[in-house]
């Protein structure tokens, strides 16, 4: 049986919306008879991440607060860092944490990671929390989070981690276009921010940037080699 | 930075809906109003805002 390891803080007000909208990724993946370990409020912490990674979990779902090179939950407490990546190995990630793929992904995926989906900037939400009591009613949110969600259900159901992120960015261009046509025509800017910022690691990325280091380590030398022979 | 930019920026914010709040990231939760005032000082959440509206105006350029 396949596991699902999601993390779900509630401490500000997109962990919140993170956390109702991800029900139904719990609903999906339990209907695909996945076992989740479902990581909510206060158990989104860096002891119950330690124990249920070594269960071996083939998905690992995070939301909580982003950095460069770490992922933090509530009161700051960090969950995984750069030098912990070794964890990640042979799971795919979706991160729904700021500024983590180019850092945290690039490590994850380097040190064995299958795929990291997740922002390189800022992840933005624009939402109505005073107006609407259930996340899950609040119709502005939807145009950021429906497709993350579907890209997180089109993982779990078998598609590949860089079709399911071309996929999300397609909805998410949709959204812009739905927005700018609608009463929430204030919130495409933001849309487009995090169509542009969503990115699929994976091992090919950082194989195609080992090659380039490599080429142009050997073409400086090869140059210098040249400059040498002709000043002989 | 180009104070035309500014100037829509400031101007695009202040169509936004009062109860509307918009959560950047790792930096805060703002409401429309707290966010022209970073824009007119020109701080990093104000840099940050200008970009994105500036960006979405280059896009609807070339659709």
């Amino acid at each position: 049986m396949k596991k699902v390891l999601i993390t779900r803080p509630n401490h500000n007000v997109p962990t919140q919306y993170f956390y109702y909208w991800s029900k139904k990724i719990i609903e999906t993946a339990k209907l695909m008879e996945m076992d989740v370990l479902d990581l909510k409020v206060e158990m989104a912490n860096k002891k119950a991440f330690d124990k249920a990674i070594k269960s071996n979990p083939a998905f690992v779902i995070m939301a909580g607060r982003g950095h460069f090179k770490k992922a933090k939950m509530a009161d700051n407490e960090i969950l995984i860092e750069q030098e912990d990546c070794g964890k990640m190995k042979s799971k795919t990630i979706c991160a729904f944490l700021s500024k983590s793929a180019e850092g945290l992904g690039e490590k994850s995926v380097a040190s064995g990671a299958t795929a990291y989906i997740g922002h390189d900037d800022d992840f933005i939400l624009c939402c109505a929390p005073q107006k609407r009591s259930d996340p899950l009613l609040d119709e502005m949110a939807g145009f950021f989070l429906d497709p993350l969600r579907a890209l997180v259900e089109d993982v779990l159901r078998g598609k590949t981690a860089n079709i399911s992120t071309e996929m999300a960015k397609k909805a998410l261009k949709e959204n812009i276009k739905k927005a700018g046509n609608s009463k929430y025509d204030f919130i495409a800017p933001y849309l487009l921010w995090n169509m542009k910022h969503l990115k699929c690691i994976k091992k090919e990325r950082i194989k195609l940037l080992l090659f380039i280091l490599i080429f142009s380590m050997v073409f400086t030398n090869a140059i210098s080699f040249c400059l040498d022979l002709a000043t002989d | 930075m180009k104070k035309e930019a500014k100037t829509l920026t400031v101007l695009r914010l202040k169509l936004i809906p009062d109860d509307v709040r918009i959560s950047i990231g790792d930096e805060g939760v703002y409401s429309p109003e707290e966010l022209i005032i970073h824009v007119n000082k020109e701080d990093k959440i104000g840099k940050k805002v200008i970009k994105i509206e500036s960006e979405y105006l280059k896009f609807l350029e070339q659709q």
